[in-house]
């Protein structure tokens, strides 16, 4: 078995759900006319150490997932033109884009960047069209149980917000408004 | 006229209830009798071959043809022929007999089943 | 008893039977139809409160309710489960009987002739087969066989001895194709008796029917829905022990069958029945497990305060010497206790973590017992548009089934948002057998195979398996899609259950497998079309498939399924083989799953 030392990672658990849904409105800045997402979606994190081995007890990897709905997904909009975008968009960002398999005929396959921080950005063109936000190994972190409420980073309606109802704190004003989803940038959690 | 303790009552809705249940009756006998057939003529084949299933069917046809559809239908007309009566004159449940449905229903509205199905029928 | 003669075998046209099934199939649905228009036509339409109100109304109708459900109930019993379904089965055993028969005769023929009655048939050989040998003209088999080639076929001597031995190696022939066909007439005769035995079963003890209204109504009418609740409750029984020769479609038949108050009263009566049973619908089992799960941790909670605290006591006071046999006695009712309270209390808090897609997690069935079984779905299988049955593999047991939940979760989950808006997605974590504890080899007097090396555990869970998945088959409402997935040792399991049985499956996705105990996909029973399988490189288990013990590889191009890539996730064997379902890291292959159980690929 490898017992390489885990890699530094810059940040543990607890930051990284802000880091991830800033991950996600970053990405959609950069989508023109963007329609919003219908779900979010927070998978539960994983034990890293059952995966790599004991150097990685107290390590988890988190995963989170934004999907449009069924005639968004359907759109060329956003099944073509954001797929050449965020090719776009990562490559000049200087991300490591590790896999491209859209195909060519049917528009459908995964694209995915990996960021210097070590996010892997996760667009999917399938049945549904998503963007999955995703840790890779970090620390976990002591005592933390879920993080508390973070609003959904566009046009996730509160009943579609599954994270929000089982994988988080419940927000202390949950009037459960609808987030516009083109004023990403004030409703956006921040990470300096 | 009314039930034993009507409160309220559609004598014609009651009526064609006892039409249908008649028509259930019927059409039971006539399914039944249409797989009697098959099955009677299947389990000699199989008997004619010295298999053991071609006497067991028999049986099981007899039982369920005869023995338990017949239960049944004659519980379907049980129940129609007390609501035919019900429609016409207050009868208790537990005071009823075939005889009423002779002597008291209206038997113009159920042609083909003459008064004299009914009193061949046990006395229940 | 069966005198079937081989004869009557070879000649009978046993597509009858089929033919009869059918007939009584399509009679038992024309029937239902006829149950159906009393309560809908007679009681709701005709007999509504609104046309006819009083109590006596109250009665006519819930005695043509009993009527219908009592047609019903014997429709199922009787002709579903004792008549029809034993022509289908005797039907497809006697047609193989018969076919097996006419192979032999096939190879017989011109050299030997069966001779005997029904009971002891046995095989001679023929006067042209005696004439041959005779003239020393036989087939080269035969004169192999002998060893014609040390005789001297040269002088008269040597010819007889020859003539002699090969009417002995003949006759040593005839012996053994007596002993085959003597197996395949023992095999017709049972399937000929047990079929007899169950038809005639029919007329023992016959369930009451309801009475007739008239004198005495009400007397009568309390016995028989006493009766009938007795009957409902040994026919449960029945079912639930196996001893019923119904499937699990004919539980649900049944089930549909029954009124509400019936199904409640069942429930209550004997929900561990209930809770267990394939073919009931999969929220009413939950409801059912959900609150036998809640009390077994309260029992055995209470149960273990006690004991321990009269070991305690015990050990205080010194009894524990003096009674050594209660102490001990104790202690292991203590541990089978603890053992029990664990895995509970661990099924439950998977229960309780819910899962990804906020869809509610069924439990379905469960057995705390030992090593402990739990079948839980993410979502409602019976309604779902697609569903997709889990069966994970070696070191699966309760003490580690919120990882395997997890796993069912995340499936289900990418599913969802992979998947077609609007088409929702069950998945199933069915852990209903005993799964391997280990996978490594231990050192014990010599080397000490471990279980996942053998194939008994996956042999042992094929019914089990095909029951399930015929019963979500049955429960489910309208068109099903169903993807069963394994992984590792679980692997093992679908592909025998698939080889075995004409699963209620579309498509199997295996991975990380071992072997499916097959050599090529198409021996399994959803075909080789429909069969998926994907292993990541550096997976440990590339060791057991290099042995081939549990069949061919899966992901070979010789196998002829479907193969599909899967990310290394992990950097040890052992971790890549578990790192598959793995969310938080990159795997295309959850996508490429997810779109197979949504019915986006093939």
């Amino acid at each position: 078995m490898d017992q390489d030392p885990p890699p530094e990672r810059d940040f543990d658990e607890a930051a990284a759900y802000p880091l991830m849904e800033q991950a996600v409105l970053d990405t959609i800045a950069g989508l023109p006319d963007f329609p919003g997402f219908k779900t979010r979606t927070y998978y539960s994190p994983e034990d890293c150490e059952e995966a790599l081995g004991e150097q990685y007890k107290g390590w988890v990897s988190l995963e989170i997932a934004y999907t449009f709905d069924g005639p968004d997904s359907e759109s060329e909009l956003v099944r073509t033109t954001y797929t050449d975008l965020l090719r776009e968009q990562w490559t000049a960002a200087g991300y490591d884009l590790h896999q491209d398999s859209i195909d060519s005929a049917t528009g459908r396959g995964s694209l995915e960047a990996k960021r210097q921080d070590g996010i892997n950005l996760w667009w999917a063109v399938s049945g549904s069209v998503s963007l999955a936000v995703q840790t890779g190994c970090i620390p976990a972190t002591e005592g933390f149980d879920k993080p508390d409420y973070l609003p959904p980073a566009g046009g996730v309606l509160p009943e579609n917000d599954q994270a929000a109802q089982n994988r988080m704190n419940p927000p202390e004003d949950s009037t459960g408004e609808v987030i516009d989803p083109f004023a990403s940038g004030s409703a956006s959690p921040s990470v300096d | 006229m009314s039930g034993a303790d009507v409160f309220s009552m559609t004598p014609e809705k009651v009526h064609e209830a006892v039409e249908v249940l008649f028509g259930i009756e019927a059409e039971i006998d006539t399914l039944t009798g249409g797989l009697r057939t098959e099955t009677d003529s299947a389990a000699t084949t199989f008997a004619a071959a010295n298999c053991a299933i071609g006497d067991a069917l028999t049986t099981a046809s007899d039982f369920w043809c005869v023995q338990r559809v017949l239960g049944f239908t004659g519980l379907v007309g049980n129940l129609g022929e007390y609501l035919a009566v019900c429609a016409e004159q207050a009868v208790e449940i537990d005071d009823f007999t075939a005889h009423d449905f002779a002597t008291l229903a209206d038997l113009d509205r159920y042609p083909g089943r003459a008064a004299e199905n009914a009193s061949a029928r046990p006395d229940w | 008893m069966s005198d079937m003669h081989w004869k009557d075998l070879k000649e009978t046209d046993f597509s009858a039977l089929k033919t009869l099934a059918d007939r009584w199939g399509t009679y038992i649905n024309d029937m239902t139809a006829q149950a159906e228009i009393i309560t809908e036509d007679v009681v709701k339409k005709r007999l509504s409160v609104e046309n006819f109100e009083s109590e006596t109304a109250d009665d006519v109708r819930h005695q043509a309710d009993l009527l219908a459900d009592s047609l019903q109930d014997d429709l199922h019993e009787y002709a579903m489960v004792k008549i029809k379904a034993t022509l289908e089965d005797t039907h497809d055993e006697l047609i193989e009987c018969q076919a097996q028969l006419l192979e032999l005769i096939d190879v017989v023929t011109g050299e030997y002739r069966f001779e005997g009655g029904s009971s002891d048939p046995y095989v001679v050989v023929s006067d042209g087969h005696r004439e041959r040998i005779a003239a020393l003209d036989v087939s080269d088999a035969l004169a192999e066989r002998t060893g014609i080639s040390g005789f001297n076929l040269n002088d008269d001597a040597g010819r007889r001895e020859a003539k002699v031995a090969l009417l002995e190696t003949a006759e040593a022939i005839a012996a053994e194709f007596t002993e085959v066909l003597k197996a395949i007439m023992t095999r017709a005769h049972h399937a000929d008796d047990d079929a007899a035995s169950i038809l005639k079963s029919i007329v023992d003890s016959p369930a009451e029917q309801p009475p007739p209204l008239g004198a005495t109504y009400d007397d009568l009418l309390d016995d028989y829905e006493a009766a009938d609740a007795e009957r409902n409750a040994v026919l449960l029984q029945e079912l639930a022990s196996g001893d019923s020769e119904a499937t699990a479609t004919g539980v649900n038949d049944w089930w549909n069958s029954l009124s509400d108050d019936e199904r409640v009263g069942l429930i209550e009566a004997h929900p561990e029945l209930v809770g267990g049973l394939d073919g009931i619908p999969s929220a009413t089992r939950d409801g059912v497990n959900q609150d036998l799960l809640a009390n077994e941790i309260t029992a055995t909670g209470d149960r273990i305060a006690e004991i321990q605290a009269r070991l305690d006591q015990m050990l205080a006071d010194g009894s524990n010497s003096s009674n050594a046999e209660e102490y001990r006695d104790l202690q292991l009712e203590l541990g089978e206790l603890q053992t029990q309270h664990d895995n509970a209390t661990s099924l439950q808090a998977a229960l309780a973590a819910g899962s990804e897609s906020g869809e509610p997690l069924l439990l379905i069935d469960f057995d705390t017992s030992s090593d402990g079984n739990a079948v839980v779905s993410v979502g409602d299988p019976d309604t779902a548009h697609h569903t997709a049955v889990y069966v994970p593999g070696t070191t699966s047991d309760l003490g580690n089934v919120g990882g395997l939940v997890g796993d069912a979760s995340t499936l289900q989950a990418d599913a969802e948002r992979f998947g077609i808006e609007g088409e929702q997605t069950a998945v199933v974590m069915w852990l209903d057998y005993d799964a391997p504890d280990n996978a490594v080899p231990v050192m014990q007097d010599g080397p000490l195979y471990p279980e996942a090396w053998r194939d008994e555990q996956a042999i042992d869970a094929r019914p089990g398996l095909n029951s399930f998945l015929e019963g979500m088959d049955a429960a489910h409402g309208g068109e099903s899609h169903t993807t069963l997935v394994g992984h590792s040792y679980g692997t093992v399991v679908t592909g025998a259950t698939a080889a075995e049985y004409q699963i209620a499956a579309d498509q199997i996705i295996d991975v990380a497998s071992p072997g499916l105990t097959v050599e090529t996909a198409d021996e399994l029973s959803v075909g080789g079309d429909d069969v998926w399988s994907t292993r990541a490189e550096g997976d440990v288990i590339e060791l057991a498939v290099d042995t081939g013990a549990m069949g061919a590889d899966p992901t070979s191009s010789e196998f002829g399924g479907n193969v599909f890539d899967a990310e290394a996730v992990g950097d040890s064997g052992t971790g890549i083989h578990s790192g598959y379902l793995a969310d938080g890291n990159e795997n295309a292959a959850r996508l490429t799953m997810a779109e197979i159980i949504t019915g986006q690929r093939g």
